[in-house]
């Protein structure tokens, strides 16, 4: 089989799969950049579809696959991080998982700005993904540059190493949060943020608290995280503060004026299983974030809004087998949610059942066509991850 | 009927120009070694005639040119291959505040620092900030991925666009990104922020919105050499602390400056002098002036000034975003480069380029962006010296060569534009350059947008034009 001979034997594994509704004939699982590219430029020529996993942690943060051959499998893409201590940044191979990554950091005075609930995550997956930390913002921020094998078997490079850069186009930008659909990633030069000196929690109750008064205290400066959590009585405010001492100490004792108390941990937002679950996220206006709050919470599931974020995540139970009503409920209640915050909506996470012929990622509206555009010239033979993304892409 | 009656039709006599001399002042952009001559410029005052003149352009098989303020660095705004300048001045409405949700939507023609003083009385602005903004356009900061001193903290215009609204190199119009950032898809608009009006006119932007800060401390570090400097800035990072800004300015600079209008009080017999800016609470900006007055001394600042009062800051702050216009007393020419290196090997690479610069026996100055490694060496001379010129230019891709080796880029702010097309592959290999070429063919397959920029001038002959490799078969819309 071609496939041996460009990856070697130890990286084809002949064992039949279902993933994602795809029945899959074998995994590949290359080490390095240039087995990687030699399977891609094989598979183009082949025209075999591939389903692309890292952790596995956001296989069902896509659409169906139209069709799939082969499992992509970038796990045993690892080298050691190479971290810059003098600069703040580090380049950091697809299969390394955030985990492994954070703890590499922690003799350093840098801490990752990704982050995952799952400790499979790794760093190709996160950022194909984009998958935002609530704490930290966008995974587009603090990518600097990429290093990508493309369907045709080129290995490309867009960015640096540096933390400002107008060097050609900023194609860190097109390639994070394209799901593996326009190349592979090998590895990320990273920015990372300082670590702070002081980190404390505050939280106090949501309710009798207007929506611009919780807002204004997600916002102060120190305020890296800032949460509302629970239902009804139970409801209440989470922020967790960071930075120097003077200035957590500072907008700690305005918090404390307001009413708000030591607290305990901001739980992890999306955290948990992948199983009979159905995850939406929501970006809104900053200003709607309890209209668009109350709206998901009609849903019987649990509601974490970010105000400051201006995203609404809701999570409710929804079994592998339910049936067609139970589905179009909460398709209908997150399109209802995005349009009481003039915002859109992606489902993170649901049954392949609850995807199947409908579109994860909202309406990406009179974008398709530059955006099937831009396919069409990444991955011509449309072999990675074909059908998973926006519109089909 | 010719062209340029057919623009006239669009937007009116009085908008457009085509005399001789009425074009002379769109030969070149802030970078005066680049020039050409467009056949016409056209001042639209809205996206309906945006759209008009691309179509009428295409008919005529004539290229075109976004341009805003034309206060670029890099030739990005010159119709090097010919071909009619959109000046987009005359659209420069602000178009929508919303101070709650933090955004406003603008014109492109909007004057960067306008935006910021129209909505101060909210206790917001528009953080990019140019040393040029009191004249450029957001329209040509969204071009560029424009930064400034406050980059180190605020990062640049890519992370305070939300959504655009542009015309398509095929004049269809089309809206991408929104009011909350979201897409639905592939990062457009952080595709095309940065991407130097190649892929199309920006008619409409919607920019983040930041709050003023509390309290703003400016400091004034002293040193004897700009090597000490650079050994500061990089103690200032490691320590955690992430001020404002961290600007760096020479002993050359600063003579000029203090002979110029722009004058600071600057000690004239210092080696350098280190602007660190820092900001927030005004107990937490207390505090961080404290620690950054601790760690300048142990590096052998002189003496560390804090502005007394915004008078005094503002004059720190002039001194530092007028020394490009002081340099006009140099000499009647300016060659300003932007190469970016790892922090930590700023002190090292200093040192490489004040020695090429004499080398070459030319008036090379530094004032740049330190925080971010973002280098500014500037070259004063006298464009119609042709032995001069040679030697400029052969200074200059010198120092993007060292910059390149250590681990840098060639652009950190000013963009590539027909000035550094041909230093593109000191970074990128022919594959590299052919992924963003096949962004470029997504959006703008005949290659009639802008140009003439970013790639190298020998990389569209036939066997890598996007038509012979079949990208002008992907349907736009």
């Amino acid at each position: 089989m071609e496939l041996r001979a460009a990856l070697g034997d130890s990286a084809v594994h002949q064992e039949p799969l279902e993933l994602e509704g795809a029945k899959l004939e074998a995994r590949l699982s290359p080490e390095t950049g240039e087995a990687l590219a030699a399977a891609l430029r094989s598979c183009s020529e082949q025209k075999l579809g591939l389903l692309i996993r890292g952790g596995a942690s956001k296989l069902s943060f896509a659409n169906a696959p139209c069709h799939a051959a082969l499992l992509l499998d970038t796990r045993r893409l690892l080298a050691p991080p190479e971290i810059d201590a003098e600069d703040g940044v580090a380049l950091v191979a697809a299969g390394v998982t955030l985990a492994s990554l954070r703890e590499a950091l922690t003799a350093t005075g840098w801490e990752l700005p990704l982050e995952s609930a799952d400790a499979a995550s790794t760093l190709g997956g996160t950022v194909a993904a984009a998958a935002e930390s609530p704490r930290f913002g966008p995974v587009r921020d603090f990518v600097l540059g990429l290093h990508v094998a493309l369907a045709s078997g080129e290995r490309v490079k867009f960015g640096g190493r540096v933390v400002k850069n107008v060097t050609g186009y900023d194609l860190n930008k097109l390639f994070t949060g394209s799901c593996g659909t326009l190349g592979v990633i090998e590895s990320a030069w990273l920015r990372l943020k300082p670590r702070p000196a002081v980190v404390q929690v505050l939280e106090a109750d949501a309710l009798g608290r207007g929506p611009g008064e919780v807002l204004a205290a997600c916002r102060r400066s120190s305020v890296r995280l800032g949460a509302v959590e629970g239902v009804g009585s139970a409801q209440r405010v989470r922020l967790e503060l960071a930075g120097d001492e003077t200035a957590v100490a500072s907008d700690s004792r305005e918090l404390a004026s307001q009413g708000f108390v030591a607290g305990q941990a901001v739980s992890q937002p999306e955290a948990g299983g992948e199983t009979g679950v159905f995850r939406v996220r929501v970006t809104v206006r900053p200003t709607a974030w309890r209209e668009v709050a109350d709206v998901l919470l009609l849903g019987g599931g649990e509601v974490v809004s970010l105000p400051a974020r201006g995203l609404v995540l809701g999570s409710f139970p929804l079994a592998d087998d339910a049936d067609e009503r139970a589905i179009s409920s909460v398709w209908r209640l997150s399109r209802l949610a995005a349009e009481r915050g003039e915002g859109s909506y992606v489902v993170a996470a649901a049954p392949a059942s609850a995807r199947a012929g409908r579109e994860v990622y909202g309406d990406p509206g009179e974008t398709i066509p530059l955006q099937r555009a831009i396919k069409a010239q990444y991955d011509p033979a449309g072999i990675l991850n074909p059908g998973r993304f926006v519109g089909g892409a | 009927m010719s062209l340029v009656d057919e623009l006239q039709a669009i937007v009116g006599a009085d908008g457009v120009l085509a005399r001789t001399e009425e074009l002379f002042a769109y030969e070149a952009d802030g970078l005066t070694l680049h020039q050409g001559k467009p056949v016409a410029v056209v001042l639209p005052r809205d996206k309906t005639e945006v759209q008009r003149i691309v179509r009428a352009c295409r008919a005529n098989g004539v290229p075109f040119v976004p341009r805003g303020a034309g206060t670029g660095l890099s030739g990005g705004a010159t119709a090097i291959e010919g071909g009619v300048v959109i000046e987009l001045q005359r659209m420069n409405a602000i178009l929508r505040v919303d101070p709650d949700d933090r955004h406003a939507v603008v014109q492109p023609g909007v004057v960067n620092a306008d935006l910021s003083k129209a909505i101060s009385h909210l206790g917001l602005f528009f953080a990019p900030d140019p040393s040029s903004q009191q004249a450029c356009t957001i329209g040509g900061n969204v071009a560029e991925n424009s930064g400034g001193p406050h980059t180190l903290k605020y990062g640049t215009t890519t992370n305070h666009v939300l959504g655009l609204e542009m015309v398509l190199p095929d004049g269809t119009l089309i809206r991408l990104g929104s009011a909350t950032g979201a897409c639905a898809g592939y990062d457009l608009v952080g595709a095309v922020v940065g991407s130097e009006g190649t892929l199309g006119i920006v008619t409409e932007a919607t920019v983040r919105l930041s709050p003023i800060p509390e309290c703003v401390e400016t400091m004034l570090g002293i040193f004897d050499g700009v090597v000490d400097a650079c050994r500061a800035v990089g103690a200032i990072i490691q320590s955690g602390l992430v001020p404002a800004a961290l600007e760096i300015v020479d002993q050359r600079t600063i003579h000029a400056v203090e002979d110029s209008v722009y004058a600071a009080g600057l000690p004239r017999d210092a080696g350098a002098v280190l602007i660190v800016e820092v900001d927030g609470p005004s107990e937490a900006a207390a505090s961080q002036v404290e620690r950054v007055r601790e760690i300048a001394l142990a590096e052998g600042a002189r003496e560390l000034r804090v502005a007394r009062d915004e008078e005094e800051r503002v004059r720190f702050w002039r001194a530092r975003k007028g020394a490009f216009g002081a340099m006009g007393r140099l000499a009647p020419d300016l060659y300003v480069h932007d190469a970016v290196v790892p922090r930590g090997k700023l002190p090292e690479i200093l040192e490489a380029i004040c020695e090429i610069g004499d080398r070459y026996q030319l008036k090379l100055s530094n004032v740049f962006h330190a925080g971010d490694g973002n280098l500014h060496p500037n070259i004063s001379f006298d464009r119609r010296d042709e032995e001069e010129r040679v030697r400029v230019i052969a200074a200059g891709e010198e120092i993007l060569r060292t910059c390149v080796e250590a681990g840098g880029v060639i652009t950190g702010e000013h963009g590539v534009g027909s000035e550094k097309r041909d230093y593109m592959r000191l970074l990128f290999s022919e594959e590299d350059l052919d992924a963003m070429i096949r962004l470029r063919a997504s959006f703008d397959p005949d290659r009639v947008c802008n140009p003439g920029k970013i790639f190298p001038a020998t990389r569209f002959c036939t066997e890598s034009d996007p038509k012979a490799r079949g990208y002008d078969k992907v349907p736009i819309s």
